[in-house]
């Protein structure tokens, strides 16, 4: 086993026209860990999950499991073994739940259109696998009773699930969870948490994950980087970043110290 | 091949070429009308064509009406039918993400308008019976035809009061905020239903007066197919990148004169109907070259 | 991998087959059978006829749905492949006079090989683009068979005459227990053959890897790519199949026309499909038949009984009131059709159908509409 990391992000900038979304972003990211990002809105969050997963056009470096991959289009990477979900979902409307999960599959398969056409042997072969293993997916994310069901009809709380579902379904070796609780109250924030972790036990995973839910984050993260326009401010374990001074000026602007001693208890407050 | 280069030829080349640019520009005008004020393609600028012609002659040359005041009878008949159309079906369609439904139900309401057309009035060329008949003018050795400069001078006049509009009567602002950022105009108080009732208006009149003048005896009449001249219009629409009306007027001349000079300049081993494809070979080369037209911008796409 | 339950084993059995229950096998079978054995009872021309022109329509709508239903990308040139392919058969077929098996497949091959010429330049451009690139193509391909005399034989169109034997079956006069039928009813016989493998094909696709990817691709685009679809081949092979069918149908039309000339094949064909789609059912395995059939059958019917429906002439009606021919009241229909299945029930006849009758809803997989053709908001 390699000491490499498996991700190595060098100098990283992200531009459009005047506006720098990310400015030589630099951090290291180990096999098995879970690292979250974290930064006040507009902080370049997303648009690092995207320059990753090559949606946008980015210089620097970004070395995967020795691999570079500034300038591989989606689905190059893709193949390479890293996987997303989206802060808006991004699921196949009109498809079902299953679909959905198959479709997630798409990289560890090799059927072509002949291949589908004439369904024998390999085609048949590899499809029965793959929907072995994503009935097997149904039950640990709890989606069964939903499985032929359209998505597009599903609430809110399945449509996230079956976006995990989906990104796991690729078997990646990097898992790029972007706000995996929002829009949720704390039960199900807890629930998903708890998910997440088991699965990032049980399956192996790397998860790189981006939250603006502060228990969520220091509960589960073993790494914190926090982003802050487009620059990394800090970085270090969760109880490290809650007590850096320039964290808390970023969240709240440069405040005064009843407002710092505020934050800090809040952020405390979340660690139960 | 032609031996050498005579000046007549490519003067009338030219004449022509622009006054049937004219005419692509006013119909592409009214495509990009509707795409800018709805985002939606919508493929009935030849129902507009075949309508407004058709209705001119009836008016005209059947009715014996003036050929002024039939074609301006027919100005508000087609705003009539442009807006009647927009609320009838084209109103529904709004506030979704369909992009296909609306060309689709276009595509069905020309078919309609097609076959009723072919109907009621057959398939033989018509005599429009318009006051410029075949008479021309000389420039030098050139003869340019009076249709051809009635034509030219009509679009500037139409265009210019057009782009007066647009600049600066509420309805063209409110046009403008809805095309530049159609949500925040809606939000702002302008009424989605006023903006896409006029677009269509406006579109319906763009071509039906292009109708009128292509079906002139100069162009060799009123008939059926006169609506593949919106089709060919459509490469103006993409070369100005869908949402540029500057860009939809100056492609418009263009692909005019490139049909005129390929029908002039083309050798005989290209055959017959060379020059009605030229649009289609001036949309697949600028296509291939940039695909987002001479002047539109690639989306960028956020995940 | 753990904890393989029965439970999905058999789900996934039952995902894999087919037919989802008894019902859709007892209609597959019912189908199929009718489709062979029907020409051969009928005997009046006028319903033969519907069904020969329905069928070759519908084979062209399957390759068109796997395009715009499947794969999302509006075509309006899909009468450009069907031209390939009846120029095609009137290559291999006439000209060369290769038997059927050979002519229909260099057609297909042909038609397969025009798509893929032309998918790398169609498909660098999306949405609207591509939309008006097709239109382009309807027009260029009608310039080129009229000019390209050698093949073409020119605007005044060329003689069609196919062989059409495989071994001993003659599908041009079928000799079936001593008993020969006509030109009309073998022919039927064998497009409506041809109607169940281009079916079979096309609901293989559409439930495979290369399906599904077609159907991300249509839906969001974006994550498709993330998810490690490129976007690329997915829309490539679906111009290339679609156009591949296309061409089969083409082929077939000129055997059973003998006869082929450019301006068959414009732009109204095309949207003649199109109509064909939407009511039918976009995206789904039976739409295209269904809508061929309905579609098809409307103008014959009016052929026979034209005298029915107001402003309507039939063939023999020279009268001076106003009114449609017959040819011009299908286009009229098309029409109509188009918009009224768009506005009130874009899902097209599958799902009409299977609002009607509840047997019906228990053959054929529920259907969603994609996004791109859904007008209203909430259905």
């Amino acid at each position: 086993m390699t000491s490499q990391p498996l991700l190595d992000v060098g100098k990283l900038t992200v531009q459009f026209g005047g506006i720098r979304a990310l400015s030589e972003v630099s951090f290291t990211c180990e096999r098995r860990e879970l690292l979250a990002i974290i930064g006040p809105n507009g902080a370049g969050k997303s648009s690092l999950f995207n320059a990753l997963t090559g949606v946008y056009p980015a210089n620097g470096d970004i070395v995967f499991n020795g691999t570079p991959i500034v300038g591989k289009r989606p689905a190059a990477i893709a193949r390479l073994g890293i996987a997303r979900t989206f802060q808006n979902l991004g699921l196949f409307e009109p498809l079902s739940v299953l679909d959905n999960l198959l479709i997630g599959r798409h990289v560890l398969m090799r059927g072509g259109v002949v291949a589908g056409a004439l369904w024998v042997g390999r085609a048949k072969r590899e499809d029965r696998a793959a929907r072995m293993h994503c009935h097997e997916l149904l039950d640990l994310l709890d989606l069964r009773p939903y499985k032929d069901q359209p998505v597009r009809t599903l609430p809110y709380g399945v449509k996230k699930r079956v976006d995990l579902g989906r990104a796991l379904a690729a078997e990646p070796s990097l898992l790029l969870l972007d706000e995996p609780v929002a829009g949720m109250n704390s039960d199900e924030s807890r629930a998903i948490s708890e998910l997440v972790v088991r699965l990032w036990e049980s399956m192996s995973l790397t998860i790189l994950l981006v939250e603006h839910d502060m228990p969520v984050v220091m509960s589960i993260a073993q790494k914190v980087l926090v982003l802050d326009f487009g620059k990394v401010i800090a970085s270090g374990t969760p109880e490290e970043i809650k007590k850096d001074p320039r964290v808390i000026e970023a969240y709240l602007g440069g405040a005064a110290d009843a407002a710092e001693s505020a934050v800090e208890r809040s952020l405390q407050e979340t660690t139960t | 091949m032609i031996l050498a280069f005579n000046l007549t030829t490519f003067g009338q080349l030219t004449a022509s070429g622009l006054a049937l640019g004219c005419l692509y520009s006013l119909i592409a005008l009214g495509f990009v009308i509707i795409l800018k004020s709805s985002g939606m393609l919508s493929l009935y600028q030849g129902g507009f064509l075949l309508v407004g012609a058709y209705s001119t002659y009836q008016l005209h040359a059947k009715w014996g009406v003036t050929f002024v005041v039939a074609v301006l009878a027919v100005t508000i008949g087609i705003a009539a039918l442009g807006i009647a159309l927009e609320f009838a079906v084209i109103r529904r369609l709004r506030g979704s993400a369909a992009e296909f439904a609306v060309v689709l139900v276009t595509i069905g309401l020309l078919l309609a308008t097609e076959s009723l057309v072919a109907a009621t009035w057959g398939y033989t060329p018509l005599n429009m019976d318009d006051p410029w008949g075949l008479k021309n003018v000389h420039l030098g050795s050139v003869a340019v035809s009076y249709r051809d400069i009635w034509v030219v001078g009509s679009t500037a006049v139409v265009l210019a009061v057009f782009f007066i509009l647009f600049k600066y009567s509420r309805i063209g602002i409110a046009m403008r905020a809805a095309a530049s950022d159609r949500e925040a105009a809606y939000a702002q108080g302008i009424s989605p239903n006023l903006v896409m009732g006029v677009s269509w208006a406006i579109a319906g009149i763009l071509g039906a007066l292009a109708g009128v003048a292509l079906g002139t005896a100069a162009a060799g009449g009123v008939t059926v197919g006169l609506d593949q001249a919106a089709f060919a219009a459509l490469t103006p629409v993409i070369v100005g990148g869908l949402i540029s009306p500057l860009g939809a007027v100056i492609g418009g001349l263009l692909v005019g004169l490139a049909q005129l000079y390929a029908s002039g300049y083309a050798p005989a081993s290209f055959g017959d109907g060379f020059s009605t494809v030229m649009p289609y070979l001036v949309l697949f080369v600028v296509l291939l070259i940039r695909p987002h037209g001479l002047l539109g911008k690639p989306e960028i796409r956020r995940a | 991998m753990s904890g393989v339950t029965s439970i999905t084993t058999t789900s996934v059995a039952a995902e894999l087959r087919l037919t989802r229950n008894s019902w859709e096998r007892a209609a597959v079978a019912i189908l199929f059978t009718a489709a062979v054995a029907l020409p051969l009872l009928l005997s009046s021309n006028f319903w033969l006829s519907v069904l020969v022109f329905a069928g070759i329509s519908a084979i062209a709508a399957i390759g068109l749905n796997l395009l715009t239903g499947y794969a999302g990308e509006l075509s309006l040139g899909h009468a450009f492949f069907v031209a390939v392919g009846a120029y095609g058969a009137v290559f291999f077929g006439y000209k060369h006079g290769q038997p059927l098996v050979v002519w229909l497949l260099a057609v297909a091959a042909v038609g397969a090989g025009a798509g893929a010429l032309l998918a790398p330049v169609a498909l660098r451009i999306r949405g609207v683009y591509f939309v008006v690139v097709t239109i382009g193509l309807a027009f260029f391909g009608i310039y080129l068979f009229n000019n390209w005399n050698s093949v073409t034989g020119g605007p005044g169109g060329t003689a069609a005459v196919v062989p059409l034997s495989i071994g001993s079956l003659n599908f041009g006069a079928l000799d079936v227990a001593g008993h020969t039928f006509s030109r009309q009813q073998s022919l039927c016989v064998l497009i409506w053959l041809m109607v169940s493998i281009a079916l079979l094909v096309v609901k293989n696709v559409s439930r495979s890897r290369a399906g599904r990817a077609m159907q991300a691709t249509r839906d969001n685009n974006l994550a498709a790519e993330v998810v490690g679809i490129s976007l690329f081949r997915v829309k490539a092979a679906a111009f290339i199949v679609s156009s591949a069918l296309a061409a089969v149908a083409g082929g077939l039309l000129a055997a059973v026309i003998q006869y082929v000339e450019p301006d068959q094949f414009n732009l109204e064909l095309s949207l003649q499909y199109l109509s064909i789609l939407i009511v039918g059912g976009v995206a789904s395995t039976f739409g295209p038949v269904l809508g061929a059939l309905v579609v098809g059958a409307l103008p014959e019917l009016l052929n026979r009984f034209g005298g029915g429906i107001p402003f309507v002439k039939s063939n023999t009606d020279f009268g001076g009131g106003w009114g449609l021919s017959t040819a011009q009241f299908t286009v009229f229909s098309y029409g109509v059709l188009l918009v009224l299945f768009l506005l009130l029930e874009p899902r097209g006849l599958v799902v009409l159908l299977q609002r009607l009758f509840r047997t019906a809803a228990k053959i054929g997989t529920r259907h969603e509409l994609p996004p791109a053709f859904r007008l209203l908001r909430r259905r």
